[in-house]
């Protein structure tokens, strides 16, 4: 069943301390996973044979910046100090969720005539050292 | 907590500034139309388009396209309005509703013209702006 973006939401909270609060502002969102392949082919053979590779995600965010928003802010500073992955939390208007640890890899701020500011961020999932979650879960609630 | 109505705020941001009243009372700026033989200048808005522009959590950003059209009995009496109306559509909270980014997109000029008869048709600026807002 397909779901309503406009409903849906995006929520944030720092790798330590917190609680997940709904981050304002945010024009759009999009997730890539994806999982390489390994190509193992032999010579001497007429088909391709692959391993599974090491999956990985990104997320790309387009938000209103706002200055005054201290998730915005926050943001910056991650990138600023070099902190450590934070937790991101999209919850979809139908109740189901991706949920992951990610860095913040850029933050791009713009501005243009005839326009409002905006900001691109980019975002890297991994998994924390050490644990053996994955880096990111889908919950399906329905 | 009453609803958003974006265009009883629109016509507080418009009268909340002075420069824009004393050249055209209160009165006279209203929403969609005026009368015919009413007295000029006068100033009419509308809502173009509205659209939403962020996905939800927090206050949803919506954005207003509005026309605004300054009518005046000459091209120079309308365009001599022009500035104050800039001054006018800033940022602010207005009623219930914070106005994040009010944007002059343009302006557009018909002068006064004369009919069949001694029928005169008033002069007209047609400005665009677009609305930032939280709801």
């Amino acid at each position: 069943m397909a779901f309503n973006s406009s409903l849906s939401k995006l929520q944030w909270k720092a790798l330590t301390g917190g609680t997940y609060a709904d981050v304002a502002a945010i024009g759009s969102i999009s997730f890539s996973m994806s999982r390489p392949t390994l190509d193992i082919t032999p010579i001497n053979t007429a088909t391709s044979q692959f391993l599974a590779g090491i999956s990985n995600a990104t997320a790309s965010l387009d938000i209103f910046y706002d200055n005054d928003d201290a998730t915005h802010r926050a943001w910056l500073d991650h990138i600023n100090a070099a902190n450590d992955a934070s937790f991101w939390l999209f919850v979809l208007e139908t109740g189901e969720s991706i949920e992951g640890q990610a860095f913040i890899t850029s933050m791009e701020i713009s501005a243009a005539a005839n326009s409002v500011g905006r900001a691109t961020l980019q975002l890297q999932f991994t998994k924390a050292p050490g644990s053996t979650a994955a880096a990111w879960t889908v919950t399906n609630s329905g | 907590m009453p609803g958003v109505n974006i265009e009883q705020d629109i016509r507080t941001m418009l009268v909340a500034y002075g420069g824009l009243t004393s050249a055209i009372p209160a009165a006279r700026i209203s929403h969609g139309y005026r009368l015919q033989d009413g007295a000029l200048p006068a100033l009419t808005y509308e809502i173009s388009s509205l659209s939403q522009e962020s996905i939800g959590g927090g206050a949803t950003v919506r954005l207003a396209t509005v026309e605004l059209n300054i009518v005046a009995e000459t091209t120079k009496a309308a365009l001599d309005i022009v500035p104050a109306l800039k001054v006018a559509c800033g940022a602010g909270t207005y009623g219930v509703t914070d106005f994040d980014a009010v944007i002059w997109r343009q302006h557009v000029t018909s002068p006064a013209s004369v009919g069949e008869g001694d029928e005169q048709q008033p002069a007209e600026v047609t400005a665009t702006i677009d609305i930032y807002y939280r709801e």
